[in-house]
């Protein structure tokens, strides 16, 4: 046994055999790497249709927003016109006659005033109903309408419409309730309910 | 020291068996390279394919209600396989096409657009976006 360790007869191909495992070993890993970057080109080619979806929905959405307020402009300005309301209480009709509207054809609307701005908030929500969005997709739109709106000639010109931002979030997964969690906020110091 | 002088080197059958042996490892792990190479190359091609399609979207995008008006037929591009922008269709690898068009249905000055790069040798459709518009406050 010994005299066969001490021979060097073969000791060629053992090393053929090492440079051969390094030789794949670097294959691999390359070959691992190329992977990744595959599946990275196709996810990002994923993300990017599902966003330029998304934005075209925000879009028709946008252009359907637009076009109930230009009509409710042309009408409340007639009816202005042809009411004897002040010039500071125009824009609370303006604004009171456009919520409803929102409200009427479906949208969720919130008023949000500060001193500098009203901001028109409208929550739309694209639910999945066909399978190019898989995802929940929500929407705030926010619409600032300057305080002078209606002192001004063209004043559709002036209320600004801006994507204030959109959130996504995945389907919600099954909860087991076999599984019991800590409660990270819990007080050490308060006494335990306990049920009767 | 006494081996090192020793005279004896390997065998013929030792070396005809170790060049047997790494020929056949290194086919295989060329193999392995010769796929990366492909497999790079073609994440290589979705992200331009995909970075030349959202370019010409982002430029439609930009364009004035007026400007998107007058647009009336689909646009093509056409690139050769190192991506330069060529105008002989037979020596291209790549063609986006852009089509807008103006969905009247939603409202005025709303346009659907759709954003493809074709692989001509395969006709394979790399990627394609589709989004829509509104040119709004835009005059």
């Amino acid at each position: 046994m010994i005299r066969m360790l001490r021979s060097e007869r073969g000791s060629t191909s053992i090393l053929v055999v090492i440079f051969m495992i390094v030789l794949m070993i670097f294959g691999l890993s390359i070959l691992t790497t190329s992977i990744s970057n595959t599946r990275l080109a196709e996810k990002k080619r994923v993300w990017l249709s599902e966003y330029y979806l998304l934005e075209g929905y925000t879009a028709r959405e946008l252009a359907m927003l637009d076009n109930i307020i230009t009509k409710n402009k042309n009408e409340t300005v007639t009816d202005l016109e042809n009411s004897l309301i002040d010039e500071d209480a125009r824009s609370q009709v303006y604004i009171k006659k456009i919520i409803e509207d929102l409200e009427n054809q479906g949208y969720w609307v919130s008023l949000l005033e500060s001193e500098l701005e009203k901001e028109l908030v409208v929550y739309l929500e694209i639910k999945e109903n066909d399978s190019e969005i898989p995802k929940h997709l929500s929407l705030d739109l926010k619409l600032i309408i300057p305080d002078d709106l209606l002192s001004d000639d063209d004043f559709l010109n002036n209320a600004n419409f801006e994507i204030a931002g959109h959130t996504e979030w995945q389907k919600p997964f099954d909860f087991e309730e076999s599984i019991k969690f800590e409660d990270p906020f819990e007080n050490p110091f308060e006494e335990p309910i306990v049920n009767e | 020291m006494k081996r090192l002088l020793k005279n004896e080197g390997f065998t013929l059958i030792e070396v005809i068996m170790s060049i047997a042996i790494l020929s056949i490892v290194s086919a295989v792990v060329l193999q392995l390279f010769i796929s990366s190479m492909d497999l790079n190359n073609k994440s290589r091609t979705i992200d331009v394919a995909g970075v030349y399609a959202a370019n010409a979207i982002e430029n439609l995008k930009a364009l004035t209600s007026e400007e998107a008006r007058v647009i009336k037929q689909d646009q093509e591009w056409l690139y050769d396989s190192d991506w330069q922008l060529i105008n002989d269709n037979k020596s291209a690898q790549f063609k986006l096409v852009v089509k807008l068009r103006e969905n009247i249905d939603v409202a005025e000055n709303f346009y659907e657009i759709q954003s493809k790069m074709i692989d001509q040798k395969t006709d394979e459709v790399l990627v394609e976006y589709i989004t829509g518009h509104y040119y709004f406050k835009k005059e």
